[in-house]
């Protein structure tokens, strides 16, 4: 690609981390076979030789990566990089947020209200401003979801704070 | 069971009140996901595995069925309405749709997609019927050592010969089968890369991967590159076709059905090729003075042809996936691994040991095209709606039903970390453009193609040369290096003829 715009240097490093990083996952794979307990079941072929293979494959692929990154690399030839606006950290912090708190939430209080959590930051990462409105939606939202996933699809799911409160008041049973 | 005689029995089963109503759902699901930029009929029949637990296997594929169909007509209107195509299949009917939307007509465009995916699936899904019993004849040939080259014949196919790189697809697969190796080994009970983590001897779940690859990662991924502002969503306008509208868009239709077709079957699959060789076409065969639409005001050619493409190379992947058990996109996939979970053993024992389920599904996917041709012409207006959803609402719900959806595999917060680190990579994976497809494929296909290849290794006695002594085991192994080393040797001699 003669007519491209010319290869900033700095580019250089991401394609080579992506490299390094799918070694390490072939490390990661090596070392967990190897760590494979030795059957004690006959069988022509062990549990050990299609990891080794994968993890062999991995390496390979991982050099190959690391090979093509220091020969220039490839991502900075891609439309979706070479148009993409600045990193939006204010998005990627609100979003981390929602997802993190959806984590620590989901325990104590229960599926609707870790969710709505989720909702309302995700949400104001992509932008929106009307907080209110995001919680009543995802209030709702989320009882709806819970509801449908376990009285139609019977998914198992404990009840939270909230869902206990809304089974009791409907005179319910609460798992 | 022949042809006729599966089909008459798949109708009278089919036609049953329950049954329609699975496949209306289905439909209707199918078109709003497809509709949706952001959710595919992938994530959407991951999230819907939870089914399979309370539902027979007939209605479960009957929904799926539906979803898959529904959401290629789903994916049109996107990529008319908002120039956004949602999947890579629809990523040429953007070109002139997108611009037919802009000079007003929207409708016909919407109109000749519909109709053309219509046209498509129905010859699609009667090759399925007639071709399918053909393919499982021949399969039921095949010993372990067949399977296995077979598979990797697959892999080779859906990783590197399609996309961008076959370096960063065959990384792709080797992650995918990395994840499926996670769990005991089913032979010998040992576990593996569990790292000592109890809840890992399950394995990593397919729900679990599918959501993290199709709904967090591209979450993260979009809110990684998020620039405030709406898009415009076209108006669609009446839906009628012109007599000149219908009379050019009929070539395209049934050029681009055949065409996509068997690119569908082939263990390749894949809509990006079809699609784009139909688009090419049309625009060759149009007459001059429609020709000039092209790129300028929209041709209708251009709609009608790749849009019959994506749709007939959909059907076909079925095919390989009914018969021979053998997924070659995302969605396949997971259907496979609903086969899975009712304890049906996906290959050619299907349609002798399934036939009620196989041919029900066949019949229900006609009875799906009608239904949908029917749910999107006179709807077309509620779908264009359903694109006004605001996206920050609309990322913020997917992730609602990502989180239950993982959350509801077993109750674990380990899950949870599981779903946004492999969500985290899979951003990753959309900034150096690595395919996502293969990662699936890999870890549903992976233990599939280890237990073929340990079979065959225990028939042989432990000898390796039975995979290259068996001459159609063979024949299929020097395929898939073809497949592998092909396109490079070609472009080589291509870069020294021309240089």
């Amino acid at each position: 690609m003669s007519d491209a715009a010319p290869r900033p240097d700095s580019s250089l490093w991401p394609d080579l981390l992506a490299g390094l990083f799918v070694l390490f996952l072939g490390g990661l794979a090596l070392w967990q076979a190897m760590v494979i307990p030795v059957s004690p079941i006959y069988a022509q072929v062990g549990p050990k030789a299609v990891p080794y293979a994968v993890a062999g494959g991995l390496l390979l692929l991982g050099a190959g990566l690391v090979y093509a990154a220091l020969r220039g690399g490839w991502s900075w030839e891609l439309e979706g990089v070479q148009q993409a606006p600045p990193t939006n950290w204010r998005a990627l912090t609100l979003m981390s947020a929602g997802l993190l708190a959806n984590l620590a939430l989901i325990g104590p209080l229960g599926f609707s209200f870790a969710a709505t959590a989720q909702f309302v930051l995700v949400a104001a990462a992509f932008g929106s401003r009307r907080f209110l409105r995001d919680l009543v939606v995802a209030l709702v939202l989320t009882l709806a979801v819970w509801f449908g996933f376990v009285e139609v699809l019977g998914v198992n799911i404990g009840a939270g704070v909230l869902e206990g409160l809304i089974l009791r008041a409907l005179g319910q049973e609460v798992p | 069971m022949d042809p006729i005689a599966g089909l008459s029995l798949g109708f009278s089963n089919a036609l049953s009140f329950s049954n329609l109503g699975w496949a209306l759902l289905g439909c209707f699901l199918g078109t709003a996901v497809g509709v949706l930029p952001g959710i595919g009929p992938a994530l959407t029949i991951a999230l819907l595995l939870p089914i399979t637990f309370k539902v027979s296997a007939t209605g479960a594929f009957i929904l799926f069925c539906g979803v898959f169909y529904g959401a290629m007509y789903g994916g049109s209107t996107t990529s008319i309405l908002l120039n956004t195509p949602g999947e890579s299949g629809s990523i040429i009917t953007a070109l002139e749709g997108a611009r037919m939307a802009r000079s007003g007509r929207a409708g016909p465009a919407l109109a000749t997609a519909a109709v053309g995916s219509f046209v498509a699936g129905t010859i699609g899904t009667l090759g399925i019927s007639f071709l399918g019993p053909v393919v499982v004849e021949l399969a039921l040939q095949l010993g372990p050592a067949e399977y296995f080259s077979l598979m990797v014949l697959c892999f080779v196919t859906v990783s590197a010969v399609l996309g961008g790189s076959a370096l960063r697809g065959l990384v792709s697969l080797f992650f995918g089968l990395l994840l499926g190796l996670v769990g005991i080994d089913l032979q010998t009970g040992q576990p593996r890369l569990t790292f000592g983590i109890p809840e890992l001897l399950d394995g990593v779940n397919v729900v679990l991967v599918a959501v993290a690859l199709f709904a967090v990662g591209e979450t993260l991924h979009l809110a990684w590159r998020h620039i405030e502002g709406k898009q415009e969503v076209r108006p669609v306008g009446s839906i009628m076709m012109s007599r000149s509208d219908v009379r050019r868009s009929i070539g395209p239709w049934f050029r681009g059905a055949l065409l996509g077709f068997p690119f569908g079957v082939m263990p390749a699959g894949g809509t990006e090729m079809p699609t784009m060789l139909s688009y090419y076409t049309e625009r060759k065969l149009a007459k001059p003075e429609h020709a000039k639409e092209f790129g300028t005001t929209g041709a209708i050619e251009g709609v009608a042809g790749p849009e019959a493409a994506n749709n007939a190379a959909a059907a076909g992947v079925l095919v390989p996936m009914l018969t021979l058990g053998l997924p070659t996109s995302a969605t396949a996939a997971i259907m496979l691994s609903a086969f899975q979970s009712y304890g049906i053993n996906p290959g050619p024992m299907l349609f002798t040991q399934q036939a009620d389920l196989v041919w029900t599904l066949i019949a229900s996917l006609y009875i799906a095209n009608v239904l949908l041709v029917v749910l999107n012409l006179p709807l077309v207006g509620l779908w264009a709606r359903i694109l006004k959803i605001p996206q920050p609402q609309l990322y913020a719900g997917i992730l609602v039903f990502a989180t239950i959806g993982t959350y509801g595999i077993s109750n674990s917060i380990t899950d949870l970390v599981l779903l946004y680190g492999i969500g985290v990579i899979a951003m990753f994976m959309r900034r150096f453009d690595f395919p996502t497809a293969p990662v699936v494929i890999g870890m549903i296909l992976g233990p599939m193609a280890e237990q073929a290849m340990r079979q065959a290794l225990t028939i042989s006695q432990g000898d390796w040369t039975t995979f290259v002594t068996r001459p159609v085991s063979l024949a299929i192994l020097l395929l898939a290096v073809l497949a592998l080393l092909g396109p490079r040797l070609y472009g080589a001699w291509a870069r020294r003829a021309t240089g």
